[in-house]
């Protein structure tokens, strides 16, 4: 008991190699906590997560203990939790983490209150919010290189210069302090010549997507006359719909048009929330968009 | 109002077709359209190329549109003059569906036809009794027919 007691200390001191410590004697005393499994992987993921370049071995220990703390109690989100960070962190796959950590903010709200010891449900959603706008950086920035061939064929050409660059200097000068003095103003030059081909490439990708005529994306639209929401009322499925045509469509037949449940007006509600992304979107995309 | 949805619906077909249907304008007229079903290849219609008319009505989305083949075929729900006999055609219908979707609502008849509500209650009836003869003649009128 006391060891797992100096180990929950260890671990909010972030102190985490000792708390890796205090768990595994724990885990000895008590082989099948899942609890302590899940705290001793979150302690390797503190742990491992601000080292420059972690080895996969010590990846492997956070996803060890993950799945051990899962295997004894299948409610355990926090292990999914930071199962989901490492596959963010060392595998790289946004995808599967994100599914990953939405299951786990499920299983979270389901258990949040007999579990109280694991993670709030509202940080854990703090947290796919991060993943998500994360995810949506790497996709563009993805798109920027991938978009542009001739992006690739310029940065090749200028580290082959900056590697040229390099050789010369160490052939012709022999004095220490003169090549490390040449070295970084090459290097300086080099990383700000790629800052500006980055900004170059980006501010053109912008520009064309910001002439391009767009459609409005289909949650924004109503899903009989699939016109962009103006005053979007929300049924008690939780559907939403133009105002006007639902009417339309409920003097017609007293039914949900998705999901075929009895409705009539008086059980819907303006989507005020809907309303405002609207009007959002229109403002941000207004002259291009598709109407 | 109608034209607006009739063509978006087309522009979404344009740019998402489902695998094995398809549909467009006949000419100029919007509201009359053609339709392609490929034969659900778990069924006796597999290899055959199926047409259907689609016209719709001029306050679609709130009426359903009609559909019917102009291919023959052997199929208890489906008549000699391409009448299908589809419940989201009739009261069934809701103004979220398209045309998209009740193709493959088709497709998916053709797989499994619905004998106990025919259209036809002949073949429904050997549909019924003596199933590989439904598919043999099936079969017979789709090579006969759509190939």
């Amino acid at each position: 008991m006391l060891y797992k007691e100096s180990a929950n200390t260890a671990l909010a001191d972030k102190e985490y190699s000792k708390a890796i410590n205090y768990y595994t004697l724990a885990i000895k005393n008590e082989p099948t906590s899942s609890f302590l499994f899940s705290s001793r992987a979150k302690a390797y993921y503190m742990n491992t997560k601000d080292l420059p370049n972690a080895s996969m071995q010590q990846w492997k220990k956070v996803t060890e203990d993950c799945q051990k703390a899962l295997l004894l109690d299948k409610r355990n989100y926090d292990a999914m939790f930071y199962h989901a960070l490492y596959i963010l962190c060392a595998l790289d796959d946004y995808e599967r983490a994100l599914k990953l950590m939405e299951e786990a903010y499920k299983k979270s709200l389901e258990h949040a209150k007999s579990l109280k010891k694991y993670l709030l449900p509202q940080e854990i959603y703090h947290q796919i919010l991060r993943m998500k706008k994360a995810k949506r950086e790497k996709e563009e920035e993805d798109r920027i290189v991938n978009s542009h061939p001739l992006f690739e064929s310029v940065l090749e050409l200028l580290e082959q210069k900056y590697n040229e660059e390099l050789e010369d200097i160490h052939e012709k000068e022999t004095d220490k302090s003169v090549i490390d003095y040449c070295v970084t103003k090459v290097s300086v030059k080099y990383v700000s010549d790629i800052k500006d081909l980055i900004k170059v490439f980006s501010s053109s990708y912008n520009y064309a997507k910001d002439t391009k005529r767009i459609d409005p994306p289909d949650n924004l639209c109503d899903p009989i006359s699939f016109n962009l929401f103006h005053e979007p009322v929300v049924t008690p499925s939780g559907h939403t719909y133009e105002k006007a045509w639902l009417w339309h469509h409920l003097s017609l037949h007293d039914y949900d048009p998705l999901t075929r449940q009895k409705l009539s007006i008086d059980q819907c509600y303006p989507n005020l929330s809907l309303k405002v992304c609207v009007d959002e979107f229109v403002k941000e995309h207004g002259k291009n968009l598709n109407l | 109002m109608s034209l607006k949805r009739i063509n978006k619906e087309l522009t979404d077909l344009g740019r998402d077709p489902p695998s094995s249907c398809s549909a467009g304008p006949v000419g100029d007229d919007l509201y009359h359209w053609q339709a392609s079903i490929m034969g659900p290849p778990d069924s006796p219609y597999a290899g055959g190329v199926f047409f259907l008319s689609i016209h719709f009505p001029t306050d679609y989305p709130f009426k359903p549109p009609k559909i019917a083949f102009t291919t023959k075929i052997y199929h208890p729900n489906i008549n000699s003059n391409g009448n299908i006999c589809l419940d989201i055609l009739k009261d069934q219908w809701s103004p979220a569906l398209t045309i998209s979707k009740v193709l493959l609502s088709i497709c998916s008849l053709l797989t499994d036809a619905n004998p106990d509500d025919p259209l036809v209650p002949e073949i429904a009836h050997i549909y019924k009794q003596d199933r590989s003869k439904y598919e043999a003649t099936a079969k017979e009128w789709t090579k006969k027919y759509a190939i």
